[in-house]
């Protein structure tokens, strides 16, 4: 079954922060947009995927995908450096821009980032941390994004 | 540039000795436990080392996660947690962790002591002073209830293990010396600590961890019991079907190889798949690229997914792992007597291994991952991505599924129900620091 990536940061309450926050507003759709499409198309794991900013003050990155933590954090890593870049730069304690090219360091960040749903993940799945996921749903059982794909084209 | 003479030895080379004993201990007092391993510093087997006379024993010494923060005072480890990886410092996951037997959690382990020695006086010897040297600060677990408490490994003959295959014929050539424009061999950086690149990522990345890290190896080792009754039987029960053309003790010979991905003298189905060819026994110059469809090896036969060579990987993959894949130092014996015949007789028996690599999650738990589920290679399509290593896999990894096909002359047929042919009896994710490191986890002191 798919993992949840309920990335949630919360957004530094500064000028520059406050200013990069409306350059990203301003650039998504135009810009941002196209490079997470086409490392999402790519990736061939992600089920779903959004951007979410809340009131200014939190940012959220929530997907489902397959497969192992680390690969996926790692695939997004060096596709994405610069787009994590931007939206990390916005965090109360933003990733130090050289652990943008450290799989480790990211890895770490991105856990720190990750909420947990509630509840348990029914069929025992774990997470990045190797406890026990929170709560979520699929009407599709554990059918990977490629499985889905072959099977509406087939 | 590493020094050789600040490697241990079991990371560079395959010892040629047909015995090995594995001690499991748990540090009861600290500084005892400093200065034991303080005492046997001059005693561990350097990568340097002079074997041509054989000594014995060789002798080499891991640190668990729990031992560095057994053996180094707090005040001096903090830090160690956000430098040090979490698939070093976190325990493997199920079965894979095992159980030891029932007697202890792999989490009770602190430093694992292990002896390869070439006769059994000169082990028996070996074992009744390093119990004595290391009793002061250490207790000893013994995950055997009867006769021998630590796990001893004795060679069926030659590199033959359990289910009959030789081990140890594709070990990398690695350029240990860092000498520039070697493509030929693997980066040293697949093994040694301290040397973290853009293109193959090590951790502890820098700093004083780092510093203690430089050339060690991450070595995860390994407990695995072998069901070699089940494996002889499915042979029989699928030979004459796959292979009807052939006499049985043949077809189950071919059927045998096909599962592996070769013969079990050595030579590679993918240079000869109809026969073994004594000319290619130790022959590891060949690829899959010409063999998309596994007509002469198998997709998922053991060798194609833990070496799968020039085999095009997914996309998802390429950038998680280091150039040319993810490559493994093996070093394994076999444990317990050797089966006859096709009857299961109840005893234990199995492989000790030690795996040998300077990122777990990169190379060991990425290889481990494709032998439970072969989605790792554009070869395999959809239909076949919850395919496992026919003879490794673990059945109970959950989506699997336990099918596998080989082509015959009539083409390709499938092979159904495969069995659990592996019991994970214990897996402990272990640091084997240079003697530096070494030296200075023996000798730390508080702040």
């Amino acid at each position: 079954m798919a993992h949840a990536l309920n990335l949630t940061l919360k957004i530094r309450q500064d000028a520059t922060a406050k200013a990069t926050l409306a350059q990203i507003k301003a650039d998504f759709a135009t810009k941002i947009q196209p490079a997470i499409d086409a490392a999402l198309r790519e990736s061939e794991i992600v089920h779903f995927a959004r951007v979410l900013v809340i009131d200014d003050l939190y940012l959220q990155v929530i997907t489902e995908y397959d497969g192992d933590h680390v690969a996926y954090t790692d695939f997004f890593r060096r596709k994405l450096p610069q787009v994590f870049g931007l939206l990390f730069s916005l965090a109360e304690q933003p990733i130090d821009r050289s652990a943008l090219g450290d799989s480790n360091a990211f890895f770490e960040f991105s856990q720190k980032l990750q909420v947990r749903s509630l509840g348990d993940a029914s069929d025992g799945d774990k997470d990045g941390e190797g406890n026990v996921a929170g709560y979520l749903f699929s009407a599709y059982g554990n059918r990977e994004v490629r499985e889905i794909k072959a099977s509406l084209n087939g | 540039m590493p020094a050789l003479d600040n490697i241990q030895g079991l990371v560079t080379q395959r010892y040629a000795y047909p015995l090995a004993r594995h001690f499991l201990l748990a540090v009861r007092s600290v500084d005892a436990a400093r200065e034991c391993v303080r005492n046997w510093l001059p005693n561990v087997t350097r990568a340097s080392a002079d074997l041509s006379n054989r000594p014995e024993p060789l002798l080499n010494i891991g640190v668990t996660w729990e031992g560095l923060a057994a053996l180094i005072p707090a005040d001096r480890f903090a830090g160690a947690e956000s430098s040090f990886p979490a698939d070093f410092r976190k325990p493997p996951p199920q079965p894979m962790a095992g159980d030891w037997n029932g007697r202890f959690a792999g989490s009770a382990v602190h430093v694992f002591v292990c002896i390869h020695c070439r006769s059994e006086p000169g082990l028996e010897a070996a074992s009744t002073q390093i119990r004595q040297a290391f009793a002061a600060g250490f207790n000893e677990l013994q995950p055997n209830a009867e006769g021998e408490p630590a796990i001893t490994a004795r060679s069926l003959g030659g590199r033959k293990l359990h289910f009959g295959f030789l081990d140890g014929i594709s070990e990398p050539a690695v350029n240990w010396g860092d000498v520039a424009n070697r493509p030929d061999l693997v980066d040293m950086r697949q093994f040694l600590l301290g040397y973290w690149s853009e293109t193959t990522q090590s951790f502890p990345r820098s700093g004083p961890w780092a510093e203690l890290a430089r050339d060690g190896s991450y070595g995860a080792f390994q407990w695995i019991g072998q069901d070699v009754a089940r494996f002889e039987q499915f042979l029989t029960a699928n030979a004459a079907r796959l292979a009807p053309d052939l006499p049985l003790a043949e077809a189950r010979e071919w059927l045998a190889a096909k599962m592996m991905g070769r013969w079990r003298d050595g030579t590679p189905m993918a240079l000869s798949p109809d026969k073994p060819d004594p000319a290619l026994v130790t022959a590891t110059d060949f690829g899959y690229a010409d063999d998309p469809t596994g007509r002469r090896c198998p997709l998922t036969a053991h060798v194609r997914l833990a070496n799968p060579r020039d085999q095009p990987l997914r996309d998802l993959v390429i950038p998680t792992v280091p150039p040319g894949g993810p490559r493994l130092l093996r070093r394994g014996l076999p444990y317990g007597p050797e089966l006859a015949g096709e009857v299961d007789d109840g005893v234990d028996r199995g492989l000790v291994g030690l795996f040998f690599c300077s990122n777990l999650r990169a190379q060991f738990f990425m290889v481990m991952n494709w032998i439970n589920k072969a989605d790792f290679s554009t070869v395999l399509d959809v239909h076949r991505l919850r395919w496992q290593d026919m003879l490794m896999g673990d059945r109970t990894t959950p989506g699997a599924v336990l099918e596998g096909a080989v082509f015959t002359a009539g083409g390709e047929v499938p092979l159904h129900d495969l069995p659990q042919l592996l019991h994970w009896k214990g897996t402990l994710l272990l640091l084997f620091p240079g003697l530096t490191g070494l030296a200075e986890i023996a000798h730390s002191t508080p702040a």
